[in-house]
Formats: C-alpha cells, structure tokens, sequence
C-alpha cells in the first residue's frame, strides 16, 4: 500500500513537473511569439515611416515645383490675356461704338464699356496679388 | 545637389526673367491702343467713289496728312484731294478731279486718333504697374520667407 502510495505521489509529482514545464515552454513561446509580433508590426511601421517620408518628400518637391510653375504661367497667362484685352476687345469695342453713331444716355452707358473692360483687366492683375496674401 | 535657398533663388530668377520678359509686350500694347495714337504711312488703295477704311477712328482732322506719288517729279506729294470721315475713321478721293490720285493707286496717310477716352487710358496706364506688382510681390515674399 506504501509502494503504491509512494508510486502514484511520484507519478503526480513527475506529471506535475512535467505540466509545469509545459507551461513554461507555452510561455515562453507565447512570449517568443509576442516579441516577434511586436519586432514585425515594428518593422512594418519602420517601412511605412520611411516610405511616407519618402512620398512626403516628393510631394513637396511636387508642390514647390508645381508653385514655381503656376507663378510662371499666373504671369504669362495675365500678360497673354492683357494684350488680347487691351490690344483687341478695346479697340473693337471701340470701333464698333464710333460707327455706330450712338447718342444720348445709350453713348453715355455703352461709352463706359471699354473703361470696364480696363477695370477688368486691371483687377485681373491685381486679384492674384490679393489671393495670396 | 543645390540647397533650398539657391533653389528658391533660381525659380525666382526664371519667374521675374519671364515676368519682365513678358511685360514689355503688354507696355507697348497699352501704349499703342490707349490714347492719343499716331498712325505713320499707313497704306490704302484709292478707289473711285468708294469710301476706304483707315485703322483708326476717331480721327483729329487737323493731323492728318494724305501723300500720293507724283508720276511726273517720282516722289510723294502731299495732297488734299480726299474727304475725310472723322468718327468712323473713313477716307473717300477724289479719283474723277484729283492730278496725282488715280483709280487704283496706293496713297499713304498719316494721322492721329483717339484709340481710346482718357478715362479708359488713364485705367488701362494702371495695367503695367499691376504686372510689375504680380511679379515683385511674390519675390518680396519669398526673400522675406529667406530672412
């Protein structure tokens, strides 16, 4: 009865050791599995870091060139519609108005036209001063 | 690889060369539409009794000045065998009477015209300083970003 005792207390102690030792290999392996987790989700971040960096940098590349550029053009594009206004639709208007003999408030009103046309290119030059202050 | 000042200075470089580059055609279309406009040699074609169109109107009758060649001395006369319409800035010669206009024949007037009021040219002046403003103002800026 002593020798079973004695063998059943050493099988539960063995199996008990052995549980316990499992468990510390579980763990451990859980830890193992945490820690590599944790490097990868580490090392995607680093990647995603470096690449939005990288696209960061270019887009602003991208917008500086792009707003050197649109100076370039804004003034090219207001000189371009300058000579058309002032060298076509001023004189046009104005020819048209000189041949067709108008009198009264109709000349008063329709003589104006041209002086709009001038405030309006005028304010065209001057607005995108205005827009980016 | 340029640092980001000398980029800054490059691109502004290149906008105020196109920017003045592109200011002297909108001076000089200013200048040559609004105002008081002097026509020199300007060139048409005598017709009989057909009314010639000059390219200016609003014409000052006390400028103008019609030249024709003179087949006989080989050189330009000036003549006053013409009627001038004023306002729709017209010219009809007198082919049938005139000595040295014939049917045909090129004629060369110059006059002064009225492109434009005063209210006009005195807005349109204003045009070339906006350019100049369009192109200093964002240099002003960007050396102001610089300091």
């Amino acid at each position: 009865m002593n020798t079973l005792n004695s063998t059943l207390a050493a099988g539960y102690e063995r199996t008990r050791a052995v549980m316990a030792m499992l468990f510390a290999l579980v763990v451990a392996y859980a830890q193992a599995g945490k820690r590599r987790f944790v490097a990868r989700v580490r090392l995607g971040y680093r990647l995603a870091e470096s690449a939005f960096e990288a696209e960061d940098r270019s887009f602003a590349r991208a917008t500086r060139g792009q707003a050197s550029g649109n100076l370039v053009s804004l003034v090219v594009g207001v000189a371009v519609a300058v000579i058309v206004g002032v060298g076509v639709a001023i004189p046009i208007t104005n020819d048209v108005i000189q041949q067709s003999n108008l009198t009264g408030i109709t000349a008063t009103i329709v003589g104006f036209i041209p002086v709009m046309l001038g405030v309006l290119i005028f304010v065209a030059t001057v607005g995108p001063i205005m827009a980016r202050t | 690889m340029p640092s980001k000042a000398a980029k800054v200075v490059m691109t502004l470089g290149v906008f105020a060369a196109v920017g003045v580059i592109m200011l002297a055609p909108v001076v000089a279309a200013v200048n040559s539409n609004t105002g008081t406009v002097s026509v020199t040699d300007e060139t048409v074609v005598a017709q009989s009794g057909e009314r010639v169109a000059l390219s200016g109107y609003d014409i000052d009758p006390a400028t103008v000045t019609v030249e024709a060649y003179n087949d006989t001395s080989g050189s330009w006369e000036t003549t006053t065998e013409y009627t001038l319409y004023d306002q729709p800035g017209d010219i009809q010669f007198d082919v049938q009477n005139a000595t040295n206009i014939e049917d045909g024949e090129e004629v060369r007037v110059d006059y002064d015209y009225q492109a434009t009021g005063e209210l006009t040219a005195l807005v349109a002046g204003f045009i070339p300083v906006g350019i100049g403003l369009l192109i200093f103002v964002p240099i002003a800026r960007r050396v102001e970003g610089l300091m």
